[in-house]
């Protein structure tokens, strides 16, 4: 919902989730996939490092995301 | 020549569209006129003859929604002209006209049981709280919509007071309610539903008798250009400032907070922490980055990919009713659009 109202007003949003399919259905209209509900830019399984870079690709990945011209609620990976 | 009486019908009206002023006068307390003011006129003469607006009650918009008893004092006003029906507005997008539009609708449908109508804008504040319970033609944005919405309302307002059936196309144009209707059908569900498959299998056509409500989708915002983004961080996870110092909900959230993340290059457990009572925040809590991954936009930053926005704006998104989601997004929408932000990212658990 939130995301809606920031892409009514031409805000566009890069929305990191994991339950994909309600992001769609609800009107996220750029998803970036993540790993769990529970940490969706982490992994505590990581070392500290690798958590950090796994972080920024979800960021670049959310960067490309707003800049990316979509007609309909996409996935982009 | 027979002569059909028209339906005898109550406008209500803000003080602009009544020909009373503008902001300077929306403190206007209710009163009523006999007959039509400004845009009933349109009403009338739009229905050829079949509305006929016997009183027209006239509000601020300021005294509407800063004082508890105007919804009684408009109600009682409206009554005393016995009605058939009532049409609000069309208040189109405006936020304190359209609550009062919508208000006085469900209001009057109450109390005085008489068929209502009113008139929205898809982004009015006012749509989610009351589509359920009155019908809501969609309307656009401002008042120039007026020539083509208000004879729409006209013609399903007294449809609807006649006991009429409204055409395919006249309830295409009504926000959908989201409600079912009991019907009595001769065959079974078993049945029909044998030989909605068969029809499918034959490639013959078939309706559903359950379509899908359907929520209003937002067309995609515009994708912002390279070079550095003015970008903010947004989260429904129940990010908040360590010992909840703003009392915020942990669900059914009722507004968001904003964090300022300025002097910060990483958010730490000592400064934050999560409220929100619909997942295991353990994770989180422990490293609140793998919620709002502050850390890694700092590095992006660096890089000149992106100039983050000072705060970080954060709600607890569960069990949260959909009109308040709407209000909090609104609200962020706003304020990020008013600090010229173009992009954000959103985390959501």
């Amino acid at each position: 919902m939130i995301t809606r109202e920031l892409e009514r007003v031409g805000i566009p949003v890069a929305q990191v989730c994991t339950v994909i399919n309600v992001a769609l259905e609800s009107g996220a209209n750029r998803v970036v996939p993540s790993q769990s509900v529970l940490y969706p830019t982490g992994d505590p399984s990581l070392e500290a490092e690798a958590e950090l870079a796994l972080r920024q690709n979800l960021i670049n990945q959310s960067i490309e995301a707003v800049q990316a011209e979509v007609e309909e609620p996409s996935v982009i990976e | 020549m027979s002569e059909t009486q028209p339906v005898r019908v109550v406008h209500y009206i803000n003080q602009f569209f009544g020909g009373i002023g503008g902001e300077e006068q929306a403190g206007t307390p209710p009163h009523a006129k006999e007959g039509s003011v400004g845009p009933g006129r349109l009403l009338e003469m739009s229905s050829q003859g079949k509305i006929k607006v016997i009183g027209t009650v006239i509000c601020g918009d300021n005294y509407f929604v800063e004082n508890e008893g105007a919804l009684d004092e408009v109600v009682k006003l409206i009554e005393q002209f016995k009605p058939e029906g009532v049409l609000a507005g069309p208040a189109f997008s405006a936020g304190r006209y359209g609550e009062a539009s919508a208000s006085v609708c469900k209001a009057v449908q109450e109390r005085l049981n008489i068929p209502v109508i009113t008139g929205l804008g898809p982004d009015s504040t006012a749509l989610e709280t009351y589509r359920r319970y009155i019908p809501i033609v969609r309307t656009g944005t401002s008042a120039v919509d007026m020539k083509n919405s208000m004879p729409v309302m006209g013609t399903i307002l007294y449809k609807t007071i006649k006991g009429e059936a409204l055409t395919e196309e006249e309830q295409e144009k009504l926000y959908k309610r989201g409600l079912k209707k009991n019907v009595i059908k001769e065959k079974n569900a078993a049945e029909r539903a044998i030989e909605m498959l068969l029809a499918k299998y034959r490639g013959e056509p078939f309706q559903t008798e359950i379509p899908m409500v359907k929520r209003e989708t937002v067309p995609p915002a515009p994708p912002v250009q390279s070079g550095p983004i003015r970008l903010a961080l947004v989260t429904d996870g129940g990010l908040i400032l360590k010992g909840n110092p703003e009392g915020m909900a942990g669900g059914r959230s009722k507004r968001y907070c904003r964090i300022e993340i300025k002097d910060w290059s990483k958010l730490s457990p000592d400064d934050v922490e999560v409220n929100h009572f619909g997942y295991d925040t353990r994770y989180v809590t422990e490293d609140p980055n793998r919620l709002v991954p502050l850390d890694a936009a700092r590095h992006a930053e660096q890089e000149g990919k992106i100039i983050l926005h000072p705060y970080i704006y954060s709600t607890a998104g569960v069990a949260t009713a959909i009109e308040d989601a709407a209000r909090i997004g609104k609200g962020i929408a706003q304020e990020l659009l008013d600090a010229g932000v173009q992009a954000v990212i959103l985390t959501s658990t």
